[in-house]
């Protein structure tokens, strides 16, 4: 992906990744970052071309995203707690999410930022498990194809 | 924001008592802000999700401290609400019955203590979740496998007492655990069966003991806090067959079921077959809105496209065959020809060697792989996926099973929602599960979901019929549906409680069970 490209890209997914992009972004440019893509979705490809340009270890939610985690995810996370904890960001569809969420947030490790977009809304979300709080408001319309865009960072970065 | 309390406890009582489970175990495992209390809310809920709120999590690490935590709640009368790891989606996940009970979560508590290979049996803490298990036994070369549940992220121990069910001959998980170790409300630690012998070798093999048999008293109840359980686990098989018959018409489940309980009683099929409805194939194949985008439940030509395009069956049965290569030819054999009786069912099958894993999620269950798969069924509807089960026994006969069936989908239409189901084999009966699959950001959604699960629940219960498991809202109305004898079961399980925890400091209403203290806070009936 050329420079030119690539901006139109980060541009792109800003609005893809609605009010978590900051923080997508943020935990992209920070490096010890793992990433999550679904290749099916039809902005998949586009996110993975970024995080490939950003240089960061991506992964396939394939046909089963509980695999991903305990066989791939968790390990990688775990091993990369010091110095500075990884974060994961991602583009799923919302089952794999949800799954994601529960099994990294509900640990107690990670604090959650996601932007869901479906046919006829958009709701942006910030989940802390422990310490910080939850938040979710309704935006405009959008009838791209389903999917959430999301970071999970360790609580310690935020 | 108004501070939860524990019913009945001031603030300052319930500030001392965290002080004191902090001094247990540690600032950083109790939870108490609003915030962090969020991940103990059911996600879920086919309702207000607050109305099943905790008011602290408190996490042990030990069986010592969660001794020194029952003291407290004893101290203070704060009811207590046991989880393992807190994911039993659709009907509660973590959440407790009592708003205001803490949730005592141990999640930490998460050793694989013991696995034996000769006699095929792992010893496990309430934190060990099924991936967790699996991973162990393929890293340390035992040749055994688990019996995953459809989502394999569950606690071994939490399943096992929900009596939950997976997919292999080792289905029924209740009849597979053998042992347990249990801290009741005063803080006595026992362990049953032969776990009395403290220097026995024998805990794992033999559940009776000696005398009477406790192990069922501690599943699906609120007499003790599990700390240790024993699983049976499956002989690796040296091949199996992983099969599908798909079926084209929906009166043929009548059939099915018919042809099947004579292959499960004679143990031509020794696993928990499932028969499972053409919705809910096709939910893992596509999303619903690519077929149907109207209000209400989709039409049934609607259905019919799906399934004809997608080329999937209105039943699809999916069965496995262990054992050696001659034992599995000699078995398809004779399921092959059983079910060749039914007009345009079609065959599918895979063979593999006993090392060998499928893809699919479905199937890895089958072959002792957890998986999450099964929750891309959330996708379904669109939104924020969500679903709520309705899971009653069905005698496995396919007159009853036909019924079951025609009864839940004609009550879900009437509410918007499809028909999300199918059956799981035991041997003389199925598990028949309905998934009311809505967004949960949707008010009316999750209004009409609730609704149904009380009209399936009072349709199943007229036509004598009970549910094996419910959603915290239904728990009481669950229970009062066993009313032989103007409840005589429910008087004597409460009878039990209140002789075991005379407090009722755990988990107060749990399977409809409300101790003395919180009796008059029973819910609908």
């Amino acid at each position: 992906m050329d420079r030119r490209t690539f901006v139109l890209t980060g541009a792109w997914l800003s609005t893809t990744a609605g009010g978590a992009w900051p923080w997508l972004a943020q935990a992209a440019a920070r490096g010890n970052t793992l990433a999550v893509v679904d290749s099916t979705l039809a902005c998949g490809p586009a996110f993975a071309g970024y995080v490939a340009r950003m240089k960061l270890p991506a992964f396939d939610t394939g046909d089963d995203i509980g695999a991903l985690w305990y066989t791939t995810l968790a390990p990688l996370l775990s091993r990369t707690l010091a110095p500075a904890p990884a974060s994961l960001i991602g583009l799923t569809r919302a089952s794999d999410y949800f799954v994601l969420k529960e099994l990294a947030v509900r640990a107690g490790q990670m604090v959650a930022h996601s932007h869901e977009q479906s046919a006829g809304r958009e709701v942006d979300h910030r989940v802390d498990h422990r310490a910080g709080h939850q938040a979710g408001h309704q935006a405009g319309r959008d009838a791209q194809a389903p999917h959430v865009a999301f970071v999970l960072a360790p609580r310690a970065i935020r | 924001m108004t501070r939860s309390l524990p019913p009945n406890v001031s603030a300052a009582q319930f500030d001392r008592a965290l002080a004191g489970w902090r001094a247990i175990v540690g600032e950083a495992q109790v939870v108490s802000s609003a915030a962090g209390l969020a991940a103990y809310l059911d996600p879920f809920a086919p309702g207000e999700p607050a109305a099943f709120s905790a008011s602290a999590a408190v996490l042990p690490a030990s069986v010592d401290e969660i001794r020194a935590v029952l003291r407290i709640a004893n101290e203070f009368r704060i009811p207590l609400w046991t989880v393992s790891t807190g994911r039993n989606f659709a009907y509660g996940g973590a959440a407790p019955r009592l708003p205001g009970s803490v949730v005592l979560d141990l999640q930490r508590m998460n050793r694989i203590i013991e696995v034996n290979e000769t006699l095929a049996y792992a010893l496990v803490e309430p934190g060990v979740s099924y991936f967790e298990l699996h991973a162990h036994l393929r890293e340390k070369g035992y040749r055994l496998w688990v019996d995953p549940p459809a989502a394999g992220w569950g606690s071994v121990v939490g399943n096992t007492l929900e009596r939950g069910f997976g997919y292999t001959a080792y289905g029924d998980h209740a009849a597979t655990q053998c042992g347990m170790e249990v801290v009741l409300a005063n803080g006595d630690v026992l362990r049953t069966g032969m776990g009395g012998i403290d220097i026995g070798t024998a805990w794992q093999l033999y559940q009776p003991g000696y005398g009477p048999s406790f192990d069922a008293m501690f599943m699906q109840s609120n007499y003790g806090i599990v700390t240790k359980l024993g699983v049976w686990l499956m002989p690796a098989p040296p091949a199996y067959l992983l099969g599908e018959i798909q079926f084209r018409h929906e009166a043929d489940l009548e059939a099915i079921v018919d042809i099947l309980r004579p292959l499960r009683l004679d143990e031509t099929i020794r696993n928990h077959a499932v028969i499972e409805g053409g919705v809910r194939r096709a939910a893992g194949l596509s999303a619903r809105a690519h077929w149907y985008e109207g209000k209400g439940a989709m039409p049934e030509s609607a259905v019919t496209a799906m399934l004809e395009k997608l080329n999937v069956g209105r039943w699809n049965l999916h069965f496995a065959l262990y054992g050696t290569p001659e034992l599995i030819d000699a078995r398809y054999a004779i399921v092959q020809r059983a079910f060749a009786r039914v007009p345009q069912a079609r065959l599918f099958a895979a063979r593999y060697a006993g090392d060998a894993e499928p893809t699919a999620g479905g199937d890895r269950n089958l072959a002792g792989i957890p998986a999450m798969s099964a929750f891309r069924m959330l996708d379904w509807r669109g939104g924020a996926g969500a679903h709520v089960d309705f899971a009653p026994i069905c005698p496995a006969t396919g007159r009853d099973a036909l019924r079951q069936y025609t009864m839940v989908k004609a009550r879900a239409a009437e509410y918007g929602f499809d028909y999300y189901g199918g059956f799981t084999a035991g041997v003389r009966h199925l598990h028949h599960i309905f998934a009311a699959i809505f967004d949960r950001d949707d008010a009316n959604q999750v209004e009409q979901a609730g609704l149904l699960l009380r009209s399936l629940m009072s349709d199943a219960r007229a036509a004598g019929y009970g549910e094996y498991r419910a959603h915290l809202a239904y728990m009481d109305l669950a229970a009062a549906q066993y009313s032989f004898n103007d409840g005589a079961l429910l008087r004597l399980s409460e009878t039990i409680k209140d002789a075991l925890d005379p407090n009722g400091i755990l988990a107060p209403g749990k399977q409809g069970i409300w101790p003395a203290a919180w009796r008059d806070r029973r819910g609908y009936t």
